[in-house]
């Protein structure tokens, strides 16, 4: 009799190793998909009195003669990129406070120098005080998996310093999902 | 935690009301290893660990206690992340072979188990995930010195003897972690004796080669002799 009963529970033992043993190597996977990033979204806003006396807050588009990060060669935005209201600022991934110049455009003319072939020469009117907007911010590192590696993610971003009138802060998360951190107020 | 050390207090100090005292009075402590520690050792360049254990023997119940020192290094060409930590587990063990003449267990179990570890992560700030940061790559460090993780496990597996006190077996785990807890911004990757840190589960497997060392000699209750017990201890 205890003798069987012995067998029946190793039966039950075994059963619940060899079911372990599939979960454990049925395990899937992980995609390398991160939904964070080291892109500050500044959204560009003007503020319009309707007769009625209503505000409403329109986004616009700028053009900027030049969008840098100081520490950084790269530029981000020159007078060709496609005009938008909204900046994507890549954050210094090695630090935790950036600050980037962004020098803004006057007007632009345009000097036509020959009528055939049709030459036009652009003249660009830099405003000669460049804005600055300086933000701080928290990283945190973490590995996906062995063959993803490693994910940065930002958070905790706050404006330090802005040369614009009205600047604010409304996600302070650096994500693929956001719509805007920051808006600026013209 | 206290609820379990609350009803084993019970259980010792109970068993002498019911008169089973032999029952519950330690028989034998079993002290022994995992000896995987050599498999790893030889063949893994990523994880190296040495595990012992210890069991105490209530009859039917065991009282069981893990400690392990463990590393852990992944080098990979974009970062290299190293581990190193202790963990302790402890709890009981029920024997579903408590009959058994050869003193064979085939036990299931709860523990409790913490652990505590430094991790260190060089990185490359340009990576597989990120790659477009717009900023030039630099090698970058994070460090987390005195992080701390807990967990429960449900634990099953099999001791059996191998010649005269000596025992083989293994043990399957199934871990649920409760909290870890990091000094930096860096979370750990890999926590000793849980694993890694990607789900709050996770499934283990250890073998062990352990000795008892017996204090007494240790009385099996089988259904024939249960009675035979009784009216012995009844006689003055």
């Amino acid at each position: 009799m205890n003798e069987q009963k012995s067998r029946s529970i190793r039966s039950i033992f075994w059963g619940i190793v060899f079911l372990s043993g599939l979960i454990f190597f049925s395990c899937a996977n992980e995609d390398c998909i991160s939904i964070f990033n080291n892109h500050l979204l500044v959204e560009f806003i003007r503020a319009d009195t309707l007769e009625s006396g209503e505000i409403i807050l329109e986004p616009v588009d700028t053009v900027f003669h030049e969008v840098t990060a100081i520490g950084n060669d790269s530029v981000f935005y020159t007078p060709d990129t496609l005009i938008r209201s909204i900046l994507t600022l890549p954050v210094d991934p090695a630090g935790e406070r950036t600050s980037f110049r962004l020098e803004m455009l006057d007007s632009i003319t345009y000097d036509t120098l020959s009528l055939d072939p049709i030459e036009i020469d652009t003249n660009y009117h830099v405003n000669p005080t460049p804005h600055i907007i300086t933000v701080t911010y928290r990283r945190r590192q973490r590995i996906i998996s062995e063959d993803c590696g490693v994910e940065i993610t930002y958070t905790n971003v706050k404006v330090d310093e802005s040369t614009f009138q009205t600047i604010n802060l409304v996600e302070d998360k650096l994500s693929r999902l956001n719509e805007a951190n920051i808006e600026v107020f013209f | 935690m206290r609820c379990f050390f609350s009803i084993l207090l019970f259980l010792v100090a109970g068993s002498d009301l019911f008169g089973q005292v032999d029952r519950y009075v330690p028989s034998a402590i079993r002290i022994g290893g995992d000896p995987g520690t050599f498999g790893y050792m030889l063949f893994s360049e990523k994880r190296g660990f040495i595990e012992a254990e210890a069991d105490i023997d209530f009859d039917r119940l065991f009282i069981v206690a893990n400690y392990g020192l463990s590393n852990y290094k992944l080098d990979e060409p974009t970062y290299v992340y190293e581990n190193n930590g202790s963990y302790l587990r402890v709890g009981a063990d029920i024997n579903f072979m408590h009959q058994d003449q050869n003193l064979n267990v085939m036990f299931f179990g709860l523990r409790y188990a913490t652990s505590s570890f430094n991790d260190k992560l060089d990185y490359d700030t340009q990576a597989i995930i990120q790659s477009q940061t717009g900023w030039p790559n630099t090698r970058e460090t994070s460090r987390s010195d005195n992080g701390k993780a807990t967990w429960y496990e449900m634990v099953t597996g099999l001791k059996i003897r191998i010649v005269k006190q000596l025992y083989m077996g293994f043990s399957l785990r199934f871990k649920l972690l409760m909290k870890t807890t990091q000094t930096n911004d860096l979370r750990p990757y890999y926590i000793p004796g849980f694993g890694k840190n990607i789900n709050t589960s996770s499934f283990g497997f250890n073998y062990y080669i352990s000795y008892r060392l017996p204090f007494r000699k240790k009385i099996i209750y089988t259904n024939e002799n249960k009675n035979a017990v009784k009216e012995k201890k009844k006689k003055p």
